[in-house]
């Protein structure tokens, strides 16, 4: 046998020995690497949040269940409608520090053609638009005609294809961006097609919709405001000048975000440091105990010429292939088990999760084995220095 | 036992996909008497389970050392191919918030994944062993 296959042969030798450190290295690195892909995402989720709504202030019809509503929409994209008087969008024109303002109409999809789910449709100004355009992906030519739509990432629906809503064959000629928000599973369309949409649910009988035209009625109002201006300021002149009206500040729907997520980054950060703490403490506390379990072991081999470093060098060879290996595993484990994931945790938690891309996770799970890697290293070079140090003559003889 | 440690994670894990893909991780149920586009998929991961699970016991029982190996290869293709039912030859529902998304199909691609690679590793080492005894 080759010297350098002895560190592969020992760890052969004792399966149940290396079994246990390498299970303590695969929890060290999935909780550290489990517990940060999870915050990150969150935190991508969150920050994907603000970016896509875009605005400064939503403008929406009074009443508490509205902004209710509208959460759903942003963050679980549960469908929902509200309207208020479409004359409300040229009051707000008026009102100075405002740079931008585009009205949205909501509509809520009976059937989809291949499922039987309700799906938010949102009939967009595409020409005082702000919001929804920056997130086209696969951009269209031109101006959206009738019976053209948009659709979000979260629907399977590719450009190209179309898809039936009140029995109206859509176009959908763009896709938008993944957001990790409730968005990602909303259509839009013109106020045109928005308007066919609602005749063709009044043949099918649902003829509510018909009362509350796109011609009459808005939703929500998103607002850009002048760089300079006070948002506060400019929210609490809505609300007071404008009746039937609330202003909401998008921060302040992203606040209560932030904190529900603050929470439970908090927990699992709490975690993911405790746990691979915990671990590394065993760690080394495994590699002790088996350094007094070596003594007689490493004696002969410095009887029959080991060096002192060839020693320490056999040493650290096995915890780094130990280590190595839980690492890799441990990393590997865990993006199996969380990122395909990712929409269950959004729903259970009902917060926006975006996942990290493919490089920063690599580039995160490849940190992490390097920490597991140095852990490893640190435990087994107290091992090796002690080991390397035996008084040889004294173990042999006594045989401890 | 210890000979048979890999068939028998092999029909554990065959099980679990079986069983799980109209239990704990089926796809979206019927709404309004109409099944959706997923329930299909979830149909075909049974039966290809159902399919697998019954080699992985023949691979068990079995004493011949070829027809073992050979077993868990098709055990293994078996698997491949199940990872690709979800979605890719059998469409799911339009959104990608719903369960069959959400549950359904991440799930029966990771267990066919651990399947897949037990599988792929029984096979490689049946196959070597059967190669040395000739």
């Amino acid at each position: 046998m080759k010297l350098r296959d002895l560190p592969a042969a020992d760890l052969c030798r004792k399966p149940i020995r290396t079994a246990v450190l390498t299970v303590i290295a695969v929890v060290l690195s999935a909780a550290a690497f489990g517990g940060q892909l999870i915050v990150i995402s969150l935190q991508r989720g969150l920050d994907s949040l603000e970016q896509r709504l875009g605005a400064d202030i939503i403008v929406l019809p009074e009443g508490a269940e509205n902004k209710v509503d509208l959460k759903n929409i942003l963050l679980q994209g549960t469908p929902g409608y509200f309207y208020m008087d479409k004359s409300i969008t040229d009051r707000l024109a008026e009102i100075d520090g405002i740079e931008k303002l585009s009205a949205q109409y909501f509509l809520v999809s009976a059937n989809a053609e291949c499922c039987t789910v309700q799906v938010q449709i949102i009939g967009f100004d595409e020409d005082s638009d702000f919001t929804v355009k920056p997130w086209l992906k696969e951009a269209y030519d031109g101006r959206l005609n009738t019976n053209e739509i948009i659709v979000g990432a979260g629907l399977s629906t590719r450009v190209g294809h179309t898809l039936k809503l009140y029995g109206v064959e859509c176009k959908a000629v763009g896709k938008l961006e993944k957001t990790g928000t409730g968005l990602d599973t909303a259509i839009y369309a013109s106020d045109e097609t928005v308007r066919g949409l609602i005749k063709a649910s009044a043949k099918q009988g649902i003829a509510v919709l018909s009362k509350q035209s796109p011609e009459d009625v808005v939703s929500s109002v998103y607002i850009k405001a002048k760089d300079g201006a006070d948002i506060d300021m400019l929210a609490a002149k809505i609300n007071t000048e404008i009746d039937g009206t609330q202003a909401v500040r998008t921060r302040s729907v992203m606040t209560e975000t932030a904190d529900r997520l603050n929470v439970i980054s908090k927990s699992i950060t709490t975690l993911t440091v405790a746990v691979p703490v915990l671990a590394a403490v065993i760690m080394f506390a495994a590699f002790y105990l088996i350094s007094n379990e070596r003594k007689r072991e490493f004696a002969v081999l410095r009887t029959i010429g080991f060096s002192r470093s060839g020693l320490s060098r056999l040493v650290l060879t096995e915890a780094l292939i130990t280590a190595g290996a839980g690492g890799i595993a441990g990393v590997i484990l865990t993006a199996a088990a969380v990122l395909p994931f990712v929409g269950v945790i959004e729903q259970k938690t009902a917060l926006p999760v975006l996942a990290p891309k493919v490089s920063e996770t690599a580039a995160y799970g490849a940190a992490v084995v390097v920490i597991v890697l140095l852990t490893g290293s640190l435990s087994a070079a107290l091992s090796a220095y002690k080991l390397s140090h035996i008084d040889t003559g004294k173990i042999l003889r006594e045989g401890c | 036992m210890k000979k048979n440690i890999l068939g028998i994670a092999e029909l554990l894990t065959a099980l679990l996909l079986t069983i799980g893909s109209f239990t704990i991780f089926k796809a979206c149920g019927a709404h309004e008497g109409k099944y959706m586009a997923c329930h299909w998929a979830q149909n075909a991961v049974t039966l290809i389970g159902t399919v697998i699970t019954l080699l992985a016991l023949l691979r068990i029982l079995l004493k011949n050392k070829g027809i073992k190996a050979g077993l868990a290869s098709g055990v293994f293709l078996l698997a491949v191919s199940v990872i690709f039912i979800p979605d890719s030859v059998i469409s799911l529902c339009m959104m990608d918030t719903m369960r069959c998304h959400t549950i359904f199909k991440p799930t029966v691609i990771v267990t066919a994944c651990v399947l897949a690679a037990v599988s792929g590793i029984d096979s490689a080492v049946g196959i070597t062993k059967a190669g040395k005894d000739k």
